[in-house]
């Protein structure tokens, strides 16, 4: 049954970008190889960037799973079972806005005299509008959990699923604190969910480019900006397939580093 | 297991069916009366297809397919071309077009079937990148002058010179390109033209782009809208640009500085590499140069247009509103192209984004 | 303390927790939604932009937008597209999640990344990748292309959805079916699916909206026909059509919000069976 998933990955996707990185990497298409690469290093500003990538995208899984973990939580075990599944589907829905039109939602929500600040004028908390809750590290971290929380919370919430009665049952009666039965129970059989939402979330916000570029300030960039420029404005196939030949790379050992850390919780 | 092994190979089977079952174009021809037949396919942003603009050319060529595809960004459109894609028309401008060219992505324009060209203004006809190589790559139709776009309120006395948008502690925005950063710069530091700086003066470029990083709110991207939402929520303070933003926001805090020398921009249509059905794509470049298309332009959008018949019909408040009447003026002008050295501006924007 | 003042604690102290519950959940709620209703809001304000201040009620950008017919076309393009793209991806996704499963050690990390890989790959590499092939292969791009390519992006995300509540599930339900003589096939339908129905539906709106909103791969690989994304982004050049634009997205937000009543209707009705799903 695998198969037919791999029927519609080869021919479309593993094909095409492997036949991109081909042509990237042909010495007759601007230096080849390995000169892509040192461009890519030489460029002193990316090594920068990608910290910045690491760190924006790391500020934001955590802020989704400090939020979504609660959420998957609360709706698996404490909410009717005839109302999980509209809560779900409601938490997709917030996606229903693409991504083009939803930033001018977020400009007139935290811009000077956007929602935000008018209510807090209004409301005499402060008497001129705050900056920088617009083009700020912290919009960037705002506008991504805001996007990509409903795929933190589902995989977490099916994998929370997995648990059944008679095991929570049966934690209860062991250990004597919810804490503990959290800890030895929901946890562990909750991680597949949290490498899922990892996968889902953590590595393409890791190479976004429209939300830095777009509520981000002059100075927010990631590696997606990077690689889009060089798409984009350079026109620079080769140095754009290094880039993202290294975000995938690096994707793949986030992954190893990831399934690994979850077999050891999960033991599966 | 049979079974399985069909299904290999019918899937593959299958969606070469459903996707060559897409291609086939006609080449055309023209009917007694003048109108062309056949397949246009025109890559172009939307504006080109709205109905005011639009509609007239599909009735007067009742038996012509059109095929419409939208353009998303200068940049994105560039890089479509140099991936394969297939059109007849393309919509372009200086700057971008001269990618085109060198990508081999365009053909040039026969002008003698352009019935006007002598009516457009040299202004336009002369602009870097409509014609290289002694041929010529664009049929001009459309275009605007950038000066200082301020808020009075923040400036009390109005920017005089490109250095006001440098030397300032307003909120400045930009957009997310390094020619019109590099070409403002460049003015300010009286480089001309800007496309043949030394790289000494492209340093002293960088440096002073740096220097204005840290009163730049945001290098802004997606063109009209997002920058007239960035100024009616009272974010930036100046910016680049032509008359288009100050007349749509008309009677608010925005105002206008012109530049003694202004940086100046020009868009048009030019024709595919492989266009094929060209009976059609002249017809379509003739109506696009008409005065009935172009005075929509001038009113609609405050663009200055090309031809001078489409001028000479146009009322004195319209063409005060766009500068046209400027347009003589404008004898010396930076102009919106590539460099010469091209890998060099982009290199620098990269410094300049990344510091 | 007597026992009295210790249960009024104890009272006080659950409510509390629910109210600090309470808010915690109208905090993420307007977190994720608040940029929706705020457009939705101003796509009936009378005034020229979405921004504040709110001028007063008007349906006026929607009657331009259902007189607009590129915006109309790109609407039902979209529409069209997700209509197709949604069932595949969850066909494709449940067969993939339920493969990878089954696998064990190595080879079922290995499935899962190469499954993952096409969420990770920049989407702008993989739009220009798809460009380059189809054109190599002389295939022109239209709604079919940008079908295949959405599909590519969004089967392995539902697949994902599905993989968490696979992995999870007692094998030996599966292995008692097997055992009574159901083939893997036979199994998944009668045993599987039904456990699954839920992360199901989750993965079907999450694919229908994915595709809807798909901007940069379809941008590359889309000939003579547009999406709503692509005609936005084109006719957001020019700052007078962004009531336009929120209109028309806001037009989809309703759709969704049809499809989205729509499944609980069908879930309401059969309440038995999707209680049992659940």
């Amino acid at each position: 049954m695998l198969p037919i998933g791999y029927l519609v990955l080869i021919p479309l996707f593993y094909v095409p970008v492997v036949l991109l990185l081909v042509k990237a990497f042909q010495p007759d298409n601007g230096g080849g190889a390995f000169s892509a690469f040192t461009s890519v290093f030489s460029e002193g500003h990316l090594l920068g960037t990608i910290r910045q990538s690491f760190e924006i995208a790391g500020l934001s899984f955590g802020l989704m799973l400090l939020l979504g973990y609660p959420l998957a939580y609360l709706v698996c075990f404490k909410m009717q079972q005839r109302f999980q599944l509209p809560t779900l589907l409601l938490l997709v829905m917030s996606g229903s806005i693409s991504d083009i039109v939803r930033i001018f939602g977020w400009y007139s929500l935290l811009g000077r005299e956007g929602v935000i600040n008018s209510a807090l004028m209004h409301l005499g908390i402060t008497h001129a509008p705050v900056d920088g809750l617009l083009f700020s590290r912290f919009a960037v971290v705002i506008v991504l959990t805001s996007g990509w929380l409903p795929y933190v919370v589902i995989p977490i919430y099916s994998a929370m699923r997995t648990i059944e009665a008679r095991q929570l049952e049966a934690a209860r009666d062991l250990y004597s604190s919810p804490f503990a039965t959290f800890k030895n129970v929901v946890l562990p059989m909750s991680t597949p969910g949290i490498l899922g939402a990892f996968i889902i979330v953590f590595i393409p916000v890791l190479s976004d480019f429209a939300t830095p570029q777009l509520v981000g300030g002059p100075s927010s960039l990631m590696i997606g900006n990077f690689v889009s420029d060089q798409v984009l404005q350079v026109g620079d196939l080769p140095a754009a397939a290094a880039a993202a030949a290294l975000l995938l790379a690096m994707s793949v050992v986030l992954i190893g580093v990831a399934q690994r850390v979850t077999r050891k919780f999960h033991g599966g | 297991m049979v079974k399985r092994r069909i299904a290999l190979i019918g899937v593959p089977v299958l969606l070469c069916g459903l996707l060559s079952a897409c291609g086939g174009n006609s080449n055309g021809g023209i009917n007694a009366n003048g109108s062309v037949t056949g397949t246009l396919r025109i890559f172009s942003y939307a504006d080109a297809f709205a109905p005011n603009v639009f509609d007239a050319f599909t009735k007067a060529n009742p038996d012509l397919t059109v095929e419409k595809s939208e353009i998303a960004s200068d940049d994105g459109a560039v890089a479509k071309l140099k991936g394969g894609f297939k059109t007849d028309v393309v919509n372009t401008c200086a700057g971008p077009i001269d990618d085109e060219v060198a990508n081999g992505s365009l053909q040039p324009i026969d002008t003698s079937r352009i019935k006007d060209w002598n009516q457009i203004y040299p202004f336009f006809t002369n602009f870097k990148g409509v014609q290289s190589g002694g041929k010529t790559w664009m049929l001009p139709l459309i275009g605007g002058a950038y000066g200082l776009v301020y808020r009075p309120s923040a400036f009390p006395i109005p920017p005089t010179s490109w250095m006001d948008l440098f030397t300032t502690n307003k909120r400045v925005t930009s957009p997310d390109d390094p020619l019109t950063n590099i070409v403002t710069a460049a003015l300010a530091l009286g480089y001309f033209p800007p496309q043949s700086m030394t790289k000494d003066q492209l340093n002293n470029v960088q440096d002073l782009l740096i220097k204005q990083k840290k009163h730049v709110v945001t290098y802004y991207q997606g063109a009209g809208a997002a920058l007239a939402t960035l100024w009616k929520n009272d974010e930036v303070d100046i910016t680049a640009l032509d008359l288009s933003l100050v007349n749509e926001l008309k009677g608010q805090d925005i105002a206008f500085a012109p530049m003694s020398i202004p940086l100046a921009y020009a868009c048009g249509f030019s024709i595919a590499k492989d266009a094929k059905n060209l009976d059609a794509v002249y017809a379509y470049l003739n109506y696009a140069l008409s005065p009935a298309v172009q005075t929509v332009q001038a009113t609609s959008y405050s663009y200055l247009v090309s031809s001078k018949l489409t001028v000479a019909g146009l009322p004195a408040s319209v063409l005060a509103k766009s500068g046209q009447k400027n347009l003589d003026s404008y004898t010396k002008a930076a102009t919106y192209g590539r460099a010469n050295d091209q890998a060099a501006w982009t290199k620098l924007w990269q410094n300049v984004k990344g510091s | 303390m007597d026992t009295n003042t210790r249960a009024h604690l104890g009272i006080a102290g659950r409510l509390a927790g629910r109210l600090v519950i309470a808010l915690y959940l109208v905090g993420v709620l307007a977190l994720m939604f608040a940029p929706l209703v705020v457009l939705a809001v101003f796509s009936v304000n009378s005034g020229d932009s979405v921004s504040l201040p709110f001028t007063g009620f008007s349906l006026h950008w929607f009657h331009e937008l259902f007189h607009n017919t590129e915006a109309v076309d790109a609407i039902k393009n979209s529409v069209v597209v997700a209509a197709i793209v949604t069932p595949a991806s969850v066909f494709l996704g449940l067969t993939s999640a339920y493969g990878t499963a089954r696998l064990t050690g190595r080879a079922r990390a290995v499935s899962l990344g190469l499954i993952s890989i096409p969420l990770v790959v920049p989407w702008l590499v993989t739009g220009v990748a798809g460009l380059l092939f189809f054109n190599s292969i002389n295939v022109q791009g239209s709604l079919v292309t940008v079908v295949l390519m959405q599909i590519v992006v969004t089967f392995p995300l539902v697949t994902l959805v599905l993989y968490a509540r696979l992995v999870g599930m007692d094998p030996s339900v599966e292995e008692a079916g097997l055992d009574l003589g159901s083939t893997g096939v036979g199994v998944l339908f009668r045993l599987v699916i039904p456990q699954l129905l839920t992360p199901m539906l989750v993965g079907a709106l999450f694919a229908f909206i994915s595709s809807l909103g798909n901007f940069v791969i379809t941008f590359f690989v889309t000939g003579y026909s547009s999406t709503l994304p692509i005609w936005g982004y084109s006719a957001l050049k020019h700052a007078e059509n962004l009531p336009v634009v929120n209109a028309a997205s806001t037009v989809m937000l309703g759709l969704n919000l049809v499809l989205f009543l729509g499944v609980l209707l069908i879930a309401r009705r059969d309440r038995e069976s999707v209680d049992a799903w659940l």
